[in-house]
């Protein structure tokens, strides 16, 4: 009796050390596939839509005319509408914080939404271009309280090439597939601090 | 068989409660076959009134939304001594318990699965009897059993009660403040001399 | 003989207070359980109707306003959108197919909508499920209309039949369009959306009818032919969105709201949504807290029933104490008599949900287009029964300990 008490105190043990241990191992793997990002690294270092209005002088800025200002910001928002993607987040997991903008729903469940880095993005001017917003979709429905609060996503990135090209002035021709940021999203957390 | 004679108010009531466990007195000892209370706790005292202790008292024995049988099968609910007792003796509770009752009732031809409220005062007061002694628990403390019966009833009662006495070898502690019975105990005692303090209670 | 049954027989004996106490409880858990249901149903209805479109459209208003109105039928526009707006917005580059919705008439207390034919192909509800005929055919000739399920059903109508639209959106109406009767070309399947409760025309037939019309006074007839070429809107009250890109959803709704011509308003239907749910839920924890308070009165009375008994049953206590019952037998036996209570109060409640819904039903769905079906709990809800159970096991602590107290006053004198 006593030694069958023994060896299955030892099994229990081992069993446990390697429930603890591969727990520990796989949320090290885990960890280590995803990536932390915030929205600026999302935007490709070389495109920068606000070039014209940087490399003016303050004499020049202060010299345009109505029309020439309204001309001017109208093809900073078609490069905001045409923005590019940085195609390395292709396949990527990712976790992001940001605001929610949902879309579909199963029943009350979410499904499908806009992130974006910051609430109020359908009502502030000018709204957020291109490649700072992203458009989840979820496997299964998940229950979601408040579109005021922010929320850590984490999920595999994909990203579809823009076929738009850019004349001299900066004015997009012919977008005819949005560049764009999706994800497929594995977890909802919310965001404290 | 003891006769325990005393009028009322005379602290029988108080000396069964200490007999049965209830209360704890404040001085001396109680030692109930072989158990003394004084060393017991509340829980111990319940099992030890459950499997050695039958009460019958003066009136309303019985709990009135049960059945005859199921009120004399109480004791074995709370006592597996006395249950157990009880299937050896006749295989099962229920059947021991039937067994006692038909030895009390020899006349009666009624349905033991009868509620007990449409019972005479005579009939309930055997049924307790039943109850008290199913089991065969060590001591009957029997509390003014007869008072509320009739002449012819209590003659009866005594009769049969006293039979299954014999029978099972319990101890028989009966109370009483009316004499008429006391010849056919083998003791009599009288309160005023258990309680020394009787003349200033009265 | 187990504690539970003699609790039971005890209950029994004492038959008409403790009927009396578990219907209260029924009534209590089948009121916080209907609330609850109705909630999540509720939401979820709301959350069903729309699926798929990226923009809802209207005249300068409220968010909430618009969704309940253009998409719910729920309320009226304070404006209208010029036809000519919509068909200009309509062409921007991005966007991929737009409906056009037109309100204001109505059929027996049926709304009647205008529409193009694209609604029938492109309208998506629930999750992405476009609509189907369950007999006949979308609209053709100007004065065709396809109608829902629940109105194919409360009027039985079948296809052929000829419909009078009334003016205005009341449940009744004294300016009727007599003269411009509609022939039911088609019959939708159920969807469980207010889709069933409307009537489909093109928007040649709303404004075919509106000819000759000016605030409810005929004028003489018209010697233009009634057909689709003459019969082009003014003006239409909403249209839905679809883009090429749900990226490009701000941009679009960016230029919508500033849009030179006229006041417009566009909205993302998910955010409105939440925004009605924010409102509701005022509403609803209301609901919660008050059906609460019912459950807590029901606990309070199952509790003075029972301490009210306490004195009759000293008796019934003596007489197991002496039969060797310990004070926690006799505690047990209290606690499970109050839990026994609240059990079958539980499931008659739950019954009675049953029944309720199953019966309410039909008549809920007809009048505010809510499905509320017939579920088992979900987890809220049987959280919920949990809380109640631990409770009434609290609660029947107070006259267990009462009844201890008694007894160890009594003794084994049996008080008559």
């Amino acid at each position: 009796m006593k030694n069958i008490n023994v060896t299955y105190s030892h099994f229990l043990l081992v069993w446990a050390l390697t429930i603890v241990l591969s727990c520990f191992i796989g949320s090290k793997a885990f960890a280590a596939d995803i990536t932390e990002i915030d929205w600026e690294v999302l935007i490709p270092q070389d495109w920068n839509p606000n070039q014209a209005f940087e490399d003016m002088t303050d004499e020049e800025y202060y010299a345009l005319s109505e029309t020439e200002l309204v001309i001017l910001e109208q093809s900073v928002q078609a490069m905001f509408d045409a923005a590019p993607v940085v195609e390395a987040f292709d396949g990527q997991q990712v976790r992001i914080p940001g605001f929610v903008l949902p879309l579909e729903f199963s029943g009350t469940l979410l499904k499908e939404f806009l992130l974006v880095p910051y609430f109020g993005a359908c009502t502030h001017t000018p709204p957020p271009p291109a490649n700072q917003i992203i458009y989840g979709k979820l496997k299964t429905g998940t229950k979601f309280e408040s579109i005021y609060l922010p929320v850590w996503i984490t999920g595999t990135l994909t990203t579809t090439r823009s076929q738009s090209e850019l004349t001299e002035s900066g004015v997009a021709n012919g977008v005819d597939v949005q560049s764009a940021y999706a994800m497929d999203v594995q977890l909802i957390e919310p965001y404290i601090e | 068989m003891f006769f325990l004679r005393g009028a009322s108010g005379s602290g029988k009531s108080t000396l069964l409660n200490i007999i049965g466990g209830i209360v704890t007195p404040q001085h001396g000892q109680v030692n109930i076959v072989g158990h003394d209370f004084c060393q017991l706790k509340g829980l111990q005292k319940d099992r030890v009134r459950a499997d050695h202790i039958g009460f019958i008292f003066q009136q309303f024995n019985l709990i009135p939304y049960l059945s005859i049988l199921e009120n004399v099968i109480l004791p074995c609910r709370f006592s597996k001594l006395r249950r157990d007792n009880a299937i050896k003796r006749s295989g099962s509770v229920l059947e021991e318990a039937t067994y006692l009752l038909n030895r009390l009732y020899p006349k009666g031809k009624f349905s033991f699965h009868r509620t007990t409220s449409e019972l005479s005062v005579g009939q309930q007061q055997r049924v307790a009897a039943a109850r008290a002694l199913i089991g065969q628990p060590q001591l009957i403390i029997a509390d003014e059993p007869t008072s509320s019966l009739d002449y012819d009833a209590r003659e009866a009662f005594m009769a049969l009660l006293f039979d299954e006495i014999k029978q099972s070898g319990s101890t028989l502690l009966y109370v009483s403040h009316d004499p008429t019975h006391q010849h056919l105990f083998d003791s009599v005692v009288d309160m005023s001399l258990i309680n020394p303090h009787l003349e200033l209670a009265l | 003989m187990k504690l539970r049954l003699i609790a039971k027989k005890s209950l029994i004996s004492r038959r008409s207070t403790a009927i009396l106490t578990i219907l209260s409880i029924a009534m209590s858990v089948a009121l916080l359980l209907g609330v609850e249901k109705v909630r999540v149903n509720a939401q979820s209805s709301f959350a069903n109707t729309i699926s798929g479109t990226d923009l809802i459209v209207g005249a300068r208003s409220g968010s909430i306003q618009l969704l309940l109105y253009s998409v719910f039928r729920i309320g009226d526009a304070t404006n209208n959108i010029s036809f000519k707006s919509y068909q200009d917005l309509a062409q921007q580059k991005g966007v991929k197919w737009t409906i056009p919705i037109s309100l204001g008439d109505s059929h027996r207390g049926f709304r009647v909508m205008g529409t193009s034919r694209d609604y029938f192909s492109v309208y998506q509800y629930g999750e992405k499920r476009t609509l189907e005929f369950a007999s006949g055919k979308q609209f053709e000739g100007v004065f065709d209309a396809v109608i829902g399920a629940e109105v194919a059903n409360a009027l039985n109508y079948a296809i052929g039949d000829q419909v009078i639209v009334s003016h205005g959106t009341g449940s009744a109406s004294f300016a009727q369009h007599k003269d411009k009767p509609f022939i039911i070309s088609g019959i939708l399947k159920h969807t469980g959306t207010p889709v069933d409760r409307t009537l489909h025309v093109s928007l040649a037939g709303i404004e075919a009818m509106h000819v000759n019309w000016q605030g409810a006074v005929k004028k003489r007839k018209a010697s233009k032919a009634l057909t689709e070429a003459n019969l082009q809107p003014d003006s239409i009250t909403a249209f839905l969105v679809g883009l090429d890109s749900k990226i490009a959803s701000f941009k679009m709704q960016r230029y919508i709201n500033e849009y030179k011509a006229e006041p417009l308003l566009a909205i993302f239907p998910g955010i409105a949504l939440y925004e009605l749910w924010d409102l509701m839920s005022v509403a609803e924890k209301a609901l919660l807290i008050i059906s609460m308070f019912v459950v807590l009165g029901a606990l309070t009375g199952m509790l003075a029933v029972s301490l009210a008994g306490l004195n009759e049953r000293r008796r019934e206590v003596a007489i197991l104490r002496s039969v060797g019952a310990s004070h926690w037998h006799i505690m047990g036996l209290l606690i499970t008599e109050t839990v026994l209570l609240t059990v079958v109060g539980i499931l008659l409640g739950l019954v009675l949900l049953c029944f309720g819904i199953w019966f309410a039903q039909p008549i809920i769905e007809k009048t505010y287009g809510l499905f509320i079906p017939v579920t088992a709990p979900n987890i809220r809800e049987f959280g919920m029964v949990c809380v109640l159970l631990i409770a009434s096991l609290i609660v029947g602590l107070v006259p267990a300990y009462r009844a201890y107290k008694n007894s160890l006053a009594d003794g084994m004198s049996i008080r008559s």
